[in-house]
């Protein structure tokens, strides 16, 4: 008798906590509503009675006594609730609430059934017992209005029964909808009819009949109770559900004034006037609008349905070598395989979806060269290549504020006036080109001008004045490292405000920006000749491959894209070259960093480490020092919250499933503070 | 809940269980495939325990079906019209697994071959 | 007193006399009140994923639902001597006005409802009192597990922890 339970007892800990964290929600849903004095939807009481009334099934077959008894006792409680023989208050509010607490410390318990707890809990009990129940005062049963077929009534739970009572009570009509569903496809029908049936009906049940049916079709009869005439809820529908009919009333009772029953927050809601969307509904034709947001939720489930599916892969790597289950595991592992590719085939679609072109972009950024041009009396000629480019529908928005900034310079401080162009033998207009192009898995973005180019000496003397510079540190500077400097906060920032952006936004912020997207930006300029900024940016932000590594035993997640190799860590062949650790591959001399100190997670001198991650960004190559490599993994990354946003070195955050979260570490960020040290970039993030 | 139920039945042995978490997938297995047994809850989201019952009364394929209704108060205004339409048997929520398996091997005994 | 803490302690509307709901938490032995206006959820820690170079008050993130959460330790942030080192008890989830916040905390105790007779705002007592701070909440019954029949009244807008 004990096997199955053993088995199953973890599963009914977990369901029974899912149960509980779901009560939670809804009560305070419940409790905002009340607090509101906003209608209180049916459908919510009857949801957090349907949560306690299975919690009360699970603990009875799982012997835990006390649980099930008071989840009992609140059943009753909430079954009074919503078939309105008790109305919400504080107190009622206040015991619902104490509820979730008990649950969870009577779900701990070593013994289930411990008698030390029986007080407590019949204590808890009689304050349950003691919401007393109001008597309504029935004026005779309104159900009797009107002509519905016995067989009907005969199939209504009390709760259904109730909630046509209130509908009459209200003033509702009382209507028949016979449809057919495909089998197949009900569900999502009738979600559909359910959605469109809120805003002026309430359903109060389905009933499946038996007539115009087959194997692959099913007809329901639906009764509904509306606020509208016959003719507004038939257009309503469109007819597309199949035909609507009014219950006819009884003639020969006298008609009931619809009065509001004792628990006015039972009230149905008036007919919503916010029916814009009906007539475009109809209107569309070939694409819908689509909330990026559900496209970020359609996301998530495919990266948790990757996530399942590397757990079936463990499984079947587990099996792999046991030979009863040799046939097994490759049936499973075929079919995980087809699993993959239709995963991929749907992220991929999904991807598709999200893709906007650049050319939004480039447009509006056309108009900004036209009116800077004016400004600034300058003839400005715009080239725009591979605006049908696309990206990322969110990288786009991010991108347009960062994008119109370096346009803006270009015209204002790169091209030079008509004279001074034809003083230097150049055509009276300048051009500026905006080209985009995929490279690999990133797009690739370069707003290049034929201007004066930049003064790269000029840059580092004005660097070293402002102090952002000491003269010594420059002595060592190259020129591409001068240039560079137009991304340290205060040197870009010219004293006048640009009428574009208002905020007289540096170059600093750009970079900012763009690093967050989880992309890159160099500049290169020519005194005299021009200057090409290039801005490198992941196609896009929600799924990216992963290798996961622990650190100090810590679990983190690089992104593939910024990885060439792993190789194994031989502490030994680490040398020291001006104060940097490096090692040598391939010939080759590179810097290494060790993850664990970086982090602070172990001291300086450690040897714990047993592989090196090689990550490349642009010409640059670091090595980063890790414990173990976990594998590669396809990944949501999900941004820190605003509190961690000052934390330097991850890009953000991923469940790995388990509910267990790995860092994602952010390369350029580790990129920049490793090669300019800390202190450049705490100056670029200490900017409000 | 239902995996309780589920793994329970299987551990006795009743051959073969199928399970649905909604009225609708309850009506999609029961429009295609006859049962011995059907356990329904009253309180089921979409179609309820009783319309499955007055569903199965009308379908050709569940004549021969034994039905339990599960619900809350055995002497309710649910379970009454249960009889009305003629359940074979009740639970009464909280149940135990042993009265689970007594009721179904109960209601199956006299049906041959159903057992392993 | 901000404009922002105001409203957190704005009484429910349904009350007549301005009534505020609290629940009531416990962190060693001092009882705290946050606003229920503000709390989404209430979980059993989930796994904690500790975050390099974050603030002490930081415990880590957590995943719920998929969503990525920043949790904060009332202990640490409020620098109460007070430390458990194991898991805390529960961690609430409360919106802060700017994004969802994970509150570890070593127990829940109930739902208070506090008449306005009932509540000392901060502005009326010592300058000293934490940021964190709206005022102080006095209850009929002591709280099991708290020295003291007060609840120390939690401002959500100031749990942004920079």
């Amino acid at each position: 008798m004990s096997d199955p339970r053993d088995n199953v007892q973890q599963e009914f800990l977990a369901e029974a906590q899912e149960l509980v964290e779901a009560l939670s929600r809804d009560l305070l849903l419940l409790d905002e509503a009340h607090h509101r004095g906003e209608r209180i939807d049916p459908a919510l009481i009857n949801e957090i009675f349907r949560s306690v009334h299975t919690l009360k099934g699970i603990a009875g077959m799982f012997g835990y006594k006390h649980v099930g008894a008071v989840a009992h006792a609140l059943e009753d409680l909430l079954d009074d609730l919503r078939l309105g023989r008790t109305a919400i208050g504080q107190n009622l509010l206040d015991i619902l609430f104490d509820s979730i607490e008990r649950f969870q410390s009577l779900l701990t318990l070593e013994d289930p059934q411990s008698p030390q707890e029986e007080a407590g809990v019949q204590h808890y009990i009689a304050a349950i017992r003691s919401i007393g129940i109001e008597e309504e005062v029935e004026d005779g049963d309104p159900i009797d209005k009107y002509a519905i077929d016995p067989a009907v009534l005969g199939v209504l739970t009390e709760y259904e029964e109730h909630r046509l009572r209130a509908c009459i009570r209200e003033g509702l009509r009382l209507y028949r909808l016979r449809a057919s569903f495909k089998l197949m496809s009900i569900d999502d029908s009738i979600e559909a009819l359910r959605e469109k049936a809120q805003e002026e009906a309430e359903i109060i049940t389905y009933l499946p009949s038996m007539e115009g049916g087959n194997d692959d079709t099913i007809e329901l009869v639906v009764l509904l109770a509306a606020r509208v005439p016959e003719e507004e809820l038939n257009a309503h529908f469109e007819s597309r559900y199949g035909s609507i009919e009014a219950i006819a009333e009884r003639t020969h009772l006298p008609t009931l004034p619809p009065r509001r029953t004792s628990i006015p927050v039972l009230s149905m809601r008036p007919p919503s006037e916010d029916d814009g969307g009906q007539a475009s509904l109809r209107s569309v034709a070939d694409s819908v609008r689509v909330d990026i947001r559900k496209l970020d939720h359609l996301m998530s489930v495919v990266g948790e349905l990757a996530l399942v599916r590397s757990a079936v892969n463990r499984i079947v790597d587990s099996f792999k070598n046991d030979v009863t289950h040799r046939q097994s595991s490759m049936d499973l592992d075929r079919i995980g395989r087809g699993l993959e590719r239709q995963l991929l085939e749907l992220r991929t679609g999904i991807l598709d979806v999200r893709m906007v072109p650049l050319g939004q972009v480039f447009n509006k950024l056309a108009r900004i060269v036209r009116q800077a041009a004016r400004e600034d009396d300058k003839q400005v000629r715009l080239v725009v290549t591979g605006a049908n480019t696309e990206v990322d529908k969110l990288i786009v928005e991010e991108l347009t504020d960062p994008l119109m900034h370096l346009v803006r310079n270009a015209i204002d401080h790169g091209i030079e006036s008509p004279e001074a162009r034809v003083r230097a033998h150049k055509r009276e207009e300048g051009t500026l080109a905006l080209n985009a192009y995929h490279k690999g898995s990133n797009v690739v973005i370069e707003v290049e001008d034929d201007g004066g180019g930049m003064n790269a000496h000029q840059l580092r003397d004005e660097a070293i004045e402002r102090g952002l510079l000491t003269a010594e540190a420059s002595q060592e500077l190259s020129r591409q490292g001068m240039l560079d400097l137009v991304f340290l906060p205060g040197l870009s920032t010219r004293s006048e405000v640009t009428d574009m952006s208002g905020r007289g936004v540096g170059m600093d912020v750009v970079k900012t920006n763009i690093l967050r997207l989880g992309g890159m930006i160099t500049i290169a300029s020519e005194q005299g000749t021009g200057t090409k900024i290039t801005v490198t940016l992941p196609i896009t932000l929600a799924i990216i491959r992963a290798l996961i590594v622990t650190v100090a035993a810590r679990t983190f997640a690089f992104p593939i894209t910024a990885v060439q190799e792993a190789v194994p860590y031989v502490p030994n062949d680490v040398h020291t070259i001006h104060g940097r650790n490096v090692i040598t591959l391939r010939g080759e001399t590179l810097a290494i960093c060790d993850l664990g100190q970086l982090f602070g997670l172990r001291k300086s001198g450690g040897r714990e480490g047993r592989f090196v991650v090689i990550a490349s960004m642009g010409h640059r190559k670091l090595g980063f020092v890790v414990d173990e490599l976990i594998g590669q993994d396809d990944v949501i990354i999900k941004s820190l919250g605003k509190s961690l946003s000052s934390v330097r070195g991850f890009a953000g955050a991923t469940d790995l499933g388990d509910q267990k979260v790995a860092l994602m570490l952010d390369a350029p960020s580790l990129f920049t503070e490793y090669f300019e040290g800390p202190d450049a970039f705490r100056a670029l993030e200490s900017r409000p | 809940m239902r995996a309780f139920v589920r793994a329970s039945l299987e551990n006795a042995n009743f051959a073969r269980v199928e399970e649905a978490g909604t009225g609708f997938e309850a009506l999609r297995i029961l429009a295609t495939h006859a049962f011995d047994v059907v356990i329904v809850d009253v309180n089921m989201p979409d179609i309820n325990g009783l319309e499955l019952l007055s569903f199965m009364n009308k379908s050709p394929r569940q004549q021969g079906a034994r039905k339990i209704l599960i619900s809350t108060q055995a002497g309710g205004i649910d379970s009454q019209r249960g009889v009305d339409l003629g359940a074979d048997a009740f639970l009464k929520k909280p149940f135990t697994v042993e009265e689970l398996r007594d009721l179904v091997s109960r209601l199956l005994a006299p049906v041959e071959g159903v057992s392993g | 007193m901000s404009a922002a803490q105001k409203a957190t302690l704005a009484p429910a509307p349904d009350s007549d006399t301005g009534a505020v709901a609290v629940l009531g938490v416990l962190v060693g032995n001092e009882a705290y009140g946050i606003p229920l206006a503000c709390i989404r959820e209430i979980l059993v820690p989930p796994p904690m994923t500790e975050v390099p170079r974050a603030a002490a008050h930081f415990l880590g993130v957590i995943s719920v639902r998929g969503e990525i959460i920043t949790v904060i330790d009332l202990a640490k942030l409020l620098n109460l001597e007070v430390r458990h080192d194991e898991l805390p008890g529960r961690v609430l989830l409360v919106d802060n006005g700017q994004e969802l916040i994970g509150v570890a905390v070593d127990r829940v105790i109930q739902v208070y409802r506090l008449e306005p007779g009932q509540i000392e705002y901060a502005s009326a007592m010592s300058a000293d009192l934490s940021d964190y701070v709206v005022g102080l909440g006095r209850v009929q019954n002591q709280p099991a597990g708290s020295s003291d029949d007060m609840l120390i009244l939690i401002d959500p807008v100031s749990l942004l922890g920079e």
